[in-house]
């Protein structure tokens, strides 16, 4: 479980429990107010009614006795003779009832009854039209008549409108004293009546709601509906529930107070109010209206309180979650990438609590951590007595290195060197002196190496980089990453045993460490990196076979050939060196003509110890060596001496081809060079001409160009030598800025009838005249390819059948006695 | 000549006056206090009486019928010598004990009015003599109305442009009287139905008039404006109003109307009886009586008097109407109780 989890559910009842009781015990607080509140407002209504009826009451009755007391009401009242009192005292009679009425508008009707109950005088609000003028078998009437003095109230239905309103009426009792004797008692002489309106009450209680289903009603003390409830009371029978309340009325009759009733499961709470006239004023109010308020407030708890709940935890969680759970998640992370390694950490909490620390604490230790790790790793990797790599990490290397040189093609050798007679020197001197013997070992094969050695450095990046490692024992390795050729392998070997060869002081004691070296190279030695080095191994016990301090390939041929071309190069240094190199000159014929049109030059090196060697094998040793440069100037600056020599001489000379080998053409030092040569022999440039292959103008198309260019600008001719052999793209021969196509002698060679067809030759010398180029043949041996390129217009040729390369001399006589053409004198 | 100015009297100010005056009388000269319509008397006559009798005439003014009657209920009839009353009121006031028989041998000149006003109402007879006697009509704006209206029918039952510029006498007599006579019944009539027809008639009627009261008589009169096209008056009134404006005429419609009189009474409770009857005796001179008529421009039923009376005033189709239509117009007779109650209570609901 995760501490999310776990500190939620931890947090959890302790947020949910003390929330629950507080709206548990809200609850049944407010449900217990909202049932005070509800009796309270039925109560505060009842009496604010009640109070307000009352009031209305007792001003009628004042208003009652005071008109009781009106000198025309008593005159009136006294007034026997019907004549009078209704000619003359009637109209003001009605007129002051009018008044009256119109000045209260709630005495609806204002009556004086005469003792029998005949209504002498009536005043009715809106004339309504009296239908009976008799009260005397009326109900209120009879008990009037019962009751003494004072005034009287009771709720009447009246005969005319059919509403209830309230009677108040008193009797007038009165004493005639024009008449009557003194002493005399006073006699009732009728009764003045005024009807006040219910209306108020009516508004009232059809106005005023109580809950939701509650309502309020009058009754009178007998049972009987004064003012119905105009709302629809939706929960009850109608009947069941006045006749129920009316029971309740009728046997609480006078009653004040709280009742409850059951009807059809139903509990009512009625509050009974006594209004005047015995009239129950009833606030009545379903039990269920409170519970259900009770539940809507319940709801509200329940929602509040969950909300407060939610609220709550989710606060709770996302502090949480800012203050502890991310930075820890952080944390974890940073533990976890800690663990696979990667010890560069930057933990992002700047918090300054605990977690900030325990922050701090990580971020040190993975500190700590990388620099042991560093320090293992460079003990794992390296050798502790030289510092040189160790095996593991030469290997590991070698692995990449091959990786690489397999996707691009790069040569790379071994030299697997180890040391002759150490075992002698560790038993004679001690393992101390021993150590120090490999120390400077180490040292010296670190200054062997062609680029910076990176020993002790891990190897990485893309720059090729040679490596010496110590293997274990006296045994060492050098990686040489990227050669040219087994050449660069010996060149390294070489330096090594010559490097070794010096003693070394120990102790003031000189000793040897000479060593025996394996070669391997990949590709062709073997095919991965253990396979190269255990054939190093192999081929170091051969060296050591052959005799010590020496080295050996793995491969025999390359072994011989090694051997040969090492004497070649060796003897090459030399013959530059004596000038054993001598120039011949094959001439170029018009092939029509047969005038000699031009000469190449060929070298020939004649050596006391070889013999004479064929430029064939000589120059590709001299281009891997970098002799070729020293041979090209030597080639250049005897053909501008022996033309200048001709010249002097008194001949007619022709232009001179000198072949540049493609090595020496990628160097680009060749206009420099000719430069220098023309310049120093003072030989005009028309005289020189350049044969380059076709190979040499493919690695970089657009700087052979610009050469060319420099050398037609010198005024030197271009020849394209060997044409057709190559992958020349005809597409951009056109943009070549060449003068002349020699075709290949292997083409000519071919040619054995003139009448046969030779589509390539054919092809070429139409392709060189398209482009306006000159064309010539080498290799014409036979006169049916003379015949053949005559007739298919090759413009100039070169072989033996004409003529075969001449020395110097020869070619002074030819250039005596033949006819030349194009000389250029 | 009587006018109806609308006053406003207390029952208070009434007594207050009446102490006063009996305080001074005990000092100085007797005080003769005459209950009366406002102008309804000439003041020369009145100052001839004063000047001859060495006494002081005190007019207290009601503004109409009822008026006068609530003025005697508050007061019991006390603290007035003369009261003025139309012959329908003279039998209540009479049961009420208001006035007291007349001292005849002291009145020689009763024998000068004429039998037919004398007699007219039969519980006047020896408790009042006739003052002047007319009738109640139409008094309208002939320019205002698109027809001369000429009945009762037409008056009830006005047409739209007489819509709220209606003015009826504040009278139950005359209101439900003239109603019934509209309704072709007789003014006295007690038939509960005709009652219950002419009621009914008002309430509607009651939409159409302006208000129940009196038409002023001087320049100022809603008549002689024309807010007022048409109301029920007294032919003198009528013809004083028409001094302000030709335009008002007057009309005994065709059903005939009331022909009232009014009468002079000695209260019951006069303080100078004697006096009181030197007074009525007094403008009952010919002379008198002849030159009140004139001032007041109203028929008088004394003969000697008519006798000097010009034939402006003789052949004056107002004061002395023509005798078919005043043998159609009717005296108010004493009701039933029971009728009167019942009128009574019909005109408390039309009154507005």
């Amino acid at each position: 479980m995760k501490l999310r989890h776990k500190t939620i559910l931890f947090i959890t009842p302790f947020i949910i429990i003390p929330i629950v009781m507080v709206g548990a015990v809200s609850f049944y607080k407010l449900k217990e107010s909202a049932e005070e509140r509800f009796s309270t407002q039925v109560v505060t209504l009842l009496d604010q009614i009640s109070q307000f009826i009352n009031h209305k009451v007792d001003i009628a009755e004042a208003n009652l006795n005071l008109l009781a007391e009106h000198q025309l009401v008593t005159k009136y009242a006294l007034t026997d003779d019907e004549s009078i009192r209704y000619e003359l005292l009637l109209p003001h009679l009605l007129n002051a009832f009018k008044n009256l009425q119109i000045s209260i508008n709630d005495y609806y009707e204002i009556r004086f009854i005469l003792p029998d109950g005949f209504e002498d005088a009536r005043w009715s609000a809106n004339g309504i039209e009296n239908k009976s003028e008799d009260v005397s078998e009326e109900d209120w009437f009879k008990k009037i008549k019962s009751k003494n003095n004072g005034v009287y109230k009771s709720i009447i239905l009246d005969g005319n409108t059919g509403q209830a309103g309230l009677l108040i009426a008193r009797k007038m009792v009165l004493n005639d004293a024009a008449v009557d004797g003194y002493g005399e008692s006073p006699k009732l002489r009728g009764y003045l009546a005024i009807t006040v309106s219910l209306d108020y009450l009516r508004t009232e209680i059809n106005k005023d709601i109580i809950g939701n289903t509650g309502f309020l009603t009058v009754m009178s003390s007998r049972g009987e509906l004064i003012i119905k409830p105009a709302r629809k009371i939706q929960i009850l029978s109608y009947e069941n529930l006045v006749w129920e309340i009316s029971a309740l009325i009728k046997n609480n009759r006078g009653k004040e107070g709280l009742f409850e009733i059951k009807l059809n499961e139903e509990n009512l709470l009625i509050h009974s109010k006594i209004l005047p006239a015995e009239m129950h004023l009833l606030g009545i109010l379903p039990s269920r209206d409170i519970l259900d308020s009770s539940r809507d407030l319940g709801k509200l708890v329940l929602i509040i309180t969950l909300i407060a709940i939610l609220v709550t935890m989710v606060s709770i969680f996302f502090a949480l979650r800012h203050l502890i759970l991310r930075p820890l998640s952080v944390l974890n992370t940073a533990a976890r990438s800690i663990g696979n390694g990667h010890l560069d950490l930057d933990i992002e909490i700047n918090s300054k609590d605990e977690i900030g620390s325990l922050a701090n604490t990580f971020m040190e230790m993975s500190q700590s951590l990388r620099q042991t790790h560093e320090e293992v790793s460079y003990t794992a990797n390296h050798d502790s007595l030289t510092g040189l790599p160790n095996r593991g990490m030469f290997q590991k290397h070698l692995s990449n290195i091959l990786t690489i040189a397999k996707q691009k093609g790069h040569k790379v050798a071994l030299l697997f060197i180890d040391l002759d007679d150490f075992k002698h020197i560790n038993d004679t001197l001690g393992h101390q002196a021993g150590d120090i013997l490999l120390q400077e070992v180490a040292l010296r094969l670190s200054g062997t190496l062609r680029k910076k050695a990176a020993a002790g450095i891990h190897v990485t990046g893309d720059k090729a980089c040679d490596l010496v490692a110590r293997l274990g024992g006296d045994e060492f390795i050098i990686l040489l990453n990227e050669i040219d050729g087994p050449f660069n392998a010996t060149a390294v070997a070489d330096r090594v045993l010559k490097k070794l060869e010096k003693p070394i002081d120990i102790n003031n004691h000189q000793a040897y460490a000479n060593c025996s070296i394996g070669i391997t190279i990949f590709p062709g030695d073997a095919e991965d990196s253990n396979e190269l080095i255990k054939h190093a191994d192999i081929a170091m016990y051969h060296a050591k076979e052959q005799g010590k301090n020496h080295y050996q390939f793995y491969s025999t041929k390359l072994n011989n050939d090694m051997q040969k071309q090492m004497q070649i190069n060796s003897r090459l240094r030399i013959a530059l060196e004596q000038g054993n190199f001598f120039l011949h000159y094959q001439p170029k014929f018009d092939v029509n003509t047969e005038h000699v049109v031009g000469l190449e030059a060929l070298i020939r090196w004649n050596d006391s110890e070889l013999g004479e060697v064929s430029p064939a094998v000589f120059i590709p040793i001299a281009e891997e060596s970098g002799l070729i440069t020293p041979i090209t100037e030597w080639v250049l600056n005897e053909v501008c001496r022996q033309c200048i020599a001709w010249l002097d001489a008194g001949h007619k000379i022709v232009p001179v081809a000198v072949n540049i080998s493609s090595i020496q053409f990628q160097r680009r030092d060749l206009l420099g060079m000719i430069n220098s040569c023309l310049h120093k022999s003072s030989l005009s440039a028309k005289f020189l001409e350049v044969e380059l292959t076709e190979t040499s103008l493919l690695t970089d198309t657009e700087d052979a160009i610009k050469i060319l260019k420099g050398l037609n600008d010198l005024d030197i001719k271009v020849a394209l030598d060997d044409f057709g052999t190559g992958y020349s793209s005809l597409s951009y021969l056109n943009e070549l800025p060449i003068q002349t196509l020699k075709i290949d002698r292997s083409f000519i060679k071919n040619i054995v009838s003139v009448n046969d067809e030779y589509a390539i030759i054919d092809a070429i010398i139409a392709l060189a005249h398209a482009l306006d180029l000159q064309v010539i043949a080498e290799g014409v041996e036979t006169t049916d390819q003379l015949e053949y390129l005559r007739k298919h217009k090759c413009d100039h040729v070169q072989g033996f059948l004409l003529s075969k390369p001449l020395s110097s001399d020869e070619i002074s006589q030819l250039l005596k006695s033949k006819n030349i053409d194009r000389s250029i004198s | 000549m009587r006018s109806m100015f609308r006053g406003f009297q207390f029952v208070f100010i009434i007594l207050l006056i009446t102490s006063f005056q009996v305080v001074k009388a005990a000092e100085t000269k007797p005080e003769l206090v005459i209950l009366n319509w406002s102008e309804y008397i000439d003041p020369e006559m009145v100052a001839a009486f004063e000047k001859q009798y060495g006494a002081i005439v005190r007019h207290i003014y009601f503004e109409s019928d009822d008026d006068r009657d609530q003025i005697l209920l508050q007061t019991a009839g006390s603290g007035f010598d003369l009261i003025l009353a139309n012959g329908a009121v003279i039998s209540s006031y009479r049961k009420r004990g208001w006035i007291q028989p007349l001292p005849l041998k002291k009145i020689p000149n009763i024998k000068l009015i004429e039998k037919y006003w004398l007699n007219s109402f039969e519980p006047a007879i020896g408790y009042g003599i006739p003052y002047f006697w007319g009738t109640l009509g139409i008094a309208y704006r002939k320019d205002l109305v698109s027809e001369p209206i000429t009945s009762w029918k037409q008056f009830f039952n006005p047409t739209e442009e007489l819509h709220g510029k209606i003015l009826m006498v504040k009278s139950s007599k005359d209101a439900i009287g003239m109603a019934l006579k509209s309704l072709g019944y007789s003014a006295n009539s007690e038939n509960s139905e005709e009652l219950r027809q002419a009621e009914k008639l008002l309430l509607k009627f009651k939409a159409y008039i302006d208000r129940y009261g009196y038409v002023a008589l001087d320049e100022s009169s809603s008549l002689v404006k024309g807010s007022i096209v048409a109301a029920t008056v007294y032919g003198g009134d009528a013809l004083n109003a028409a001094e302000f404006n030709e335009n008002i005429v007057y009309v005994l419609p065709e059903e005939g109307g009331n022909i009232w009189v009014d009468f002079f009474c000695i209260s019951a409770d006069a303080k100078q009886p004697e006096l009181a009857a030197a007074f009525i005796d007094f403008i009952n001179q010919p002379k008198w009586a002849a030159k009140n008529a004139e001032e007041m421009y109203l028929a008088t039923p004394n003969e000697g008097a008519k006798k000097l009376l010009s034939s402006e005033i003789l052949n004056d189709p107002v004061i002395y109407p023509n005798q078919d239509k005043l043998a159609r117009s009717e005296f108010y007779k004493d009701l039933s109780p029971r009728a009167s109650r019942k009128r009574a209570s019909i005109f408390s609901r039309i009154v507005k």
